[in-house]
């Protein structure tokens, strides 16, 4: 019942995990546009450009009513009528890779960085 | 093992999330939870059979999520109980681990099982990011609950 060194290989390769998902927060590189996909049942539903949109609130009619609001640059969800609150306590983001995620509302936002060349394909808000 | 035995056991660890319902955790991760379940859970996987605890486990995971976090929760619940249940019991079959180990693998697991789901349920990847955080939180809860869960075999013997 004793710790022992069998244990530590446990932890190790928790941690092993835990490190491995975080790579894909690393591997960001700077971005000369920053997009916000809001997706919603693995649909893109929305695209803003954060550079380029004014501050705004946006209502989709979700299953938990999540308010998301676009205000300098970042977006973020500022109200929900669920109990925990997880997407609103996410607070705002703003950097390529970050994302804000509501489950019961099958709700991701999610930054995504782009070149200028690529403008002309993506274009500004959808 | 007696029915009445099942029926305590399962008791013990509705009641336990329960308090967990209750008690706020200071941790900035939202949808962290202590595990104080897996305690009963793990007592019972040293004290009798995996089937035993598999059934337990999962009549708790249906009456909290009728009671407490709704019908919704379900799925989450029972993937997180069942895959850290299996995990647990493959690890203390080794034999080599101490109950610090079993208990940390369960915990993380349980972690990795309900961000499956939730991948599975929005359809993105992008919930693994909250993966670390949750793996750190659980090797501490993981710790924690295996003092308890010792403690508590000490006792009942």
């Amino acid at each position: 019942m004793k710790f022992n060194k069998f244990d530590l290989i446990i932890i190790g390769v928790s941690l092993a995990i835990a490190v491995l998902s975080f790579i894909p927060s690393f591997t960001q590189k700077n971005y000369d546009r920053k997009i916000a996909n809001i997706i919603v049942d693995g649909k893109t539903a929305l695209k803003i450009d954060l550079q380029d949109s004014k501050n705004q609130e946006i209502d989709l009619d979700l299953k938990e009513n999540n308010i998301i609001m676009v205000k300098k640059g970042t977006i973020g969800i500022v109200d929900a009528s669920c109990k925990d609150k997880f997407c609103k306590n996410t607070g705002f983001i703003s950097r390529p890779g970050q994302s804000i995620v509501c489950v019961p509302s099958r709700l991701i936002i999610e930054i995504e960085g782009v070149n200028n060349k690529y403008d002309a394909v993506l274009g500004g808000v959808q | 093992m007696k029915t009445a035995q099942k029926g305590i056991l399962c008791a013990v660890a509705i009641i336990f999330s329960y308090v967990e319902f209750l008690i706020p955790i200071p941790v900035p991760i939202p949808a962290f939870k202590l595990g104080l379940a897996n305690i009963a859970i793990l007592f019972c996987l040293y004290k009798f059979t995996l089937t035993d605890t598999l059934l337990i486990n999962i009549a708790r995971c249906i009456i909290v999520s009728l009671l407490f976090s709704g019908i919704n929760a379900l799925p989450f619940a029972l993937a997180g109980g069942i895959l850290s249940l299996l995990i647990m019991w493959a690890i203390k079959k080794l034999g080599k681990f101490s109950i610090f180990g079993i208990s940390v693998a369960g915990a993380v697991s349980h972690n990795m099982g309900q961000i499956g789901i939730a991948i599975l349920y929005v359809g993105n990847l992008s919930i693994i990011s909250y993966l670390p955080f949750l793996i750190l939180c659980s090797i501490i809860s993981g710790i924690l609950i295996a003092v308890i869960t010792r403690e508590v075999l000490k006792i009942l013997k």
